[in-house]
């Protein structure tokens, strides 16, 4: 199936040849080419164990490819890592840290000050800004623990938003929160979007990648293609990526079965 | 005798004096290092590291040289190893880091029965030796301790980041494999200074004990680390004057005191959680 | 406990060679071997018996006694021993489980510290840190050495009586020397008046010593060696040591101590290394005699 590209955008923010990466003997992602231009919002889709965060914690510098070259702003990934924000699934973090809510966010802002900086004015009004965007303001001394879980993905989005980053990758940011912050959340990414910044989220909510988001990429170990957000809910696509998952349904039409906790194949690496 | 005659009267006498001021700042250099130590959950690796101190410290001593060098060089070494071992290796790293704890202990061990002469330096390496501390000791004790809560202070963020979210910091760009060696070395370090104020077999819980009660007490890592270093200080204190009140040793008496402060800690609120269930 | 595994060891291959103890395969001809704990005993045995014997001890000079560990090879040493001296009184109590484990038993011990009051009237001093125990370093007092040099004596002509002559010979030469040294340490020490006549100490092994000559010791350091004192312990010592004026405080070549160097910053005086007690020295404190002098003139110089 040939890849239909979105209209030529002038600047690649990230460019992905021939990369091959997993996990002990096995392979999550095989032979990969993407290409993905500043200002876009794609949404990364696929089943379990089909490398979805495979593929975000390679172009994050996390993990290192078998094989192949990730160009990040037109340089080798981990050059311009501090213009690169990354948002981890929410299993991953120690959420007892005593940490509150404006500390994580501060986090953000680490990078850009460096070692002998303190935060500076221009630090607080980041800080605050994003608290604000993402409508956590009024809890910036909370500890972290004691948030509901569409409040703890909030204030990871403001981390990330603290930062001022050119590219934003997401690993499932609206996968369990309830609807009312998945809005948030999208309308918040939406605007970076705008603004030009690259945003790539994994995600298992394929009504959300319709909707919400402008291109996709399913993957299923391979690329299997890389077009416009409708692709999303093409039959064939669904088939070529899910295969087995797909029960068809007795009036037509086909219903998906993925559930997110299940693991197809082998892991997805949560390390 | 009165309290207060009780408290003044050995402050006239500066080998108390000196011992006092070396448990406090012993006292605080753990408990800003313990804080990283406890929410990381490297206690484990801090009592390795300890007890690898000593195959250094008797290498140095038959070879003529300061024993804190040996001490050092071993903490470090093994400190790093540790990390390498664990970053590269399949096995479990509580494994790694028991064999690795076993095994220098024993060459200490076995080294320091192959000295035939009574050693009594050695022997306070194990066990503290604090009301022996000199001038010159103390002052490098203090230039170091200054020197290490300095390198906290610098590269806070960056630590703080690094500890909370090595994932997140790593992909921000932050040098997390660097940032989490050069915290192993400071434990290290932190370790072979505070040898002579409680020894070698005393020191984790120096470093643990304050920190895991401050984090029972406060919110913010910050504050943690402050309140740690405070209950790491007042146990010194206390602990001395108990020890002089009761001709205990000195490190035990420390280390006593900050286990009673976490379990009464712990009762309190433990009470208050079951109260406001 | 690292002790009670050794002597387990040690019985276990005692037994396999064969039990019962036979004169060991480099006892040159007849000559009565015996076998002491330490240089020191070994020395006074040398002044006892002359060359009528051989002698050795089992803990090499410059080693502290007490905190002594033994290995196989010293029971080797013992189970080709005709005698074995000790000292007793818990000065070398390892030797026990030492002579247990070569097979010896108390019929080949001669415990010089035992029963001298009776024998001879000698006045035992109490130990400082064990209650209701002794103080053993009898052999610092000249005239204690002059008892043990006469029980070793005896002991050996009983054994060995073809040995008695020339043993008879050595050992009155040996204890006229001792005697003669006593008096020169009377004297000298005589000089010194009285108020001057205060020392302290490493360790509490000087007792007959300060007795013999009127000397006070006016505080100790460390109660037992291997043991720290605790902070009301060095107050107390400080208090003492500025109170009495003393200006050196005497340590022992075989155990350094922070302790002992901070004490002495505190109250301006100096720490002397030059002590020997338990064990002899580098020359001149290589042999019994010597190393009385050389503690002598130690003291004797700090009490100028």
């Amino acid at each position: 199936m040939t890849t239909a590209m979105p209209a030529a955008k002038t600047t690649l923010a990230i460019s992905i040849k021939g990369v091959t990466a997993g996990y002990g003997e096995r392979a999550a992602i095989t032979e990969v080419n993407l290409d993905l231009a500043a200002g876009s919002l794609t949404a990364v889709f696929g089943p379990n164990g089909g490398g979805k965060s495979t593929l975000l914690k390679c172009i994050a510098g996390l993990m290192q490819p078998w094989s192949g070259a990730i160009d990040v702003l037109g340089a080798p990934v981990g050059v311009h890592a501090t213009r690169v924000a990354y948002v981890p699934q929410a299993e991953q973090v120690d959420w007892s840290f005593p940490v509150s809510v404006d500390e994580v966010v501060a986090m953000g802002r680490t990078p850009r000050i460096g070692p002998l900086g303190r935060i500076g004015a221009a630090d607080r009004a980041a800080i605050d800004e994003a608290l604000e965007r993402v409508e956590m303001l009024n809890l910036a001394s909370r500890q972290i623990g004691e948030l509901s879980g569409g409040q703890r993905r909030r204030v990871f989005i403001a981390r990330a938003l603290a930062a001022e980053p050119e590219i934003y990758l997401l690993d499932e940011p609206v996968t369990g929160v309830d609807p009312v912050t998945q809005e948030k959340i999208m309308n918040i990414l939406d605007a970076e979007a705008a603004r030009g910044r690259t945003v790539i989220a994994t995600t298992h909510d394929l009504a959300c990648a319709a909707q919400r988001f402008h291109d996709v990429v399913a993957l299923a170990g391979r690329v299997v293609v890389h077009g416009a957000a409708q692709l999303v809910l093409d039959r064939e696509v669904l088939e070529k990526t899910y295969g087995g998952h797909l029960v068809p349904l007795a009036g037509g039409g086909v219903v998906l079965l993925d559930d997110p906790h299940h693991q197809h194949g082998a892991h997805e690496g949560h390390e | 005798m009165n309290p207060i005659d009780f408290l003044l009267s050995p402050l006239a006498y500066d080998f108390f004096v000196r011992a006092l001021v070396a448990s406090a700042l012993v006292g605080v250099a753990c408990a800003v290092i313990g804080s990283f130590v406890v929410l990381k959950g490297m206690s484990f690796i801090g009592d390795a590291v300890s007890h690898a101190a000593f195959p250094g410290i008797v290498i140095a001593y038959m070879l003529g040289l300061p024993i804190i060098l040996g001490g050092a060089v071993a903490s470090i070494v093994t400190a790093l190893g540790i990390g390498a071992l664990t970053r590269r290796s399949g096995l479990r790293s509580d494994s790694i880091i028991g064999v690795l704890f076993a095994g220098m202990f024993a060459l200490g061990v076995a080294l320091f029965s192959s000295i035939p002469n009574y050693v009594g330096d050695l022997f306070h390496f194990l066990f503290g030796d604090v009301l022996g501390i000199s001038v010159s000791d103390l002052l490098a004790l203090s230039l170091l301790v200054l020197i290490l809560l300095v390198v906290v202070r610098i590269l806070w963020k960056e630590l703080l980041f690094a500890t909370f979210d090595p994932l997140g910091a790593g992909a921000a760009g932050l040098p997390v494999r660097r940032l989490d060696d050069l915290l192993l070395i400071l434990i290290a370090v932190t370790i072979v200074i505070s040898l002579q104020a409680v020894g070698i077999v005393l020191v984790v819980a120096m470093i643990t004990t304050p920190a895991a009660t401050a984090q029972m007490l406060v919110q913010r890592f910050g504050k943690m680390i402050s309140t740690a270093a405070l209950i790491g200080v007042a146990s010194a204190v206390a602990g001395l004057y108990l020890s002089y009140a009761f001709d205990l040793a000195s490190g035990a008496a420390i280390v006593l005191v900050e286990t009673a402060l976490f379990l009464l800690v712990l009762l309190v609120t433990s009470l208050r959680g079951r109260r406001a269930a | 406990m690292r002790r009670l595994l050794f002597v387990l060891l040690m019985a276990l291959s005692a037994g396999a060679c064969g039990g019962a103890p036979n004169a060991s395969a480099t006892a040159p001809n007849d000559t009565y071997r015996v076998i002491t704990t330490t240089s020191v005993f070994a020395d006074l045995a040398k002044m006892a018996l002359g060359d009528a014997a051989y002698i050795e001890s089992i803990v090499p000079a410059g080693i502290d006694v007490h905190t002594f560990q033994p290995s196989p090879s010293d029971v080797e040493k013992i189970q080709s021993a005709d005698l074995i001296i000790a000292n007793g009184l818990g000065l070398d109590g390892w030797i026990g489980s030492l002579i247990e484990a070569s097979g010896k038993g108390d019929v080949d011990t001669l415990l010089l510290s035992g029963g001298l009051d009776q024998e001879s009237g000698w006045v035992y001093l109490s130990n400082a840190e064990t209650s209701g125990a002794l103080d053993p370093h009898i052999w610092l007092d000249p005239k204690g050495g002059i008892l043990y040099v006469q029980r070793i004596a005896d002991r050996v002509s009983r054994d060995a009586p073809d040995l008695a002559t020339r043993i008879a010979v050595s050992s009155a030469y040996g204890v006229n020397s001792i005697a003669a040294v006593d008096q020169d340490l009377a004297a000298e020490f005589a000089a010194i008046e009285l108020s001057r006549r205060k020392i302290v100490t490493m360790h509490d092994a000087f007792g007959y010593f300060a007795r013999a000559y009127d000397i006070k010791i006016v505080g100790v350091a460390v109660a037992a060696p291997g043991q720290d004192p605790s902070a009301q312990e060095i107050r107390a010592l400080i208090d003492a040591i500025r109170a009495a004026g003393v200006t050196a405080l005497f340590s022992e070549v075989q155990l350094p101590s922070k302790v002992l160097d901070q004490i002495a910053a505190e109250t301006g005086t100096t720490v002397l290394q030059d002590l020997y007690s338990d064990a002899l020295g580098a020359a001149p404190a290589d042999s019994y005699l010597g190393l009385m002098r050389t503690n002598a003139d130690a003291i004797l110089g700090a009490m100028q």
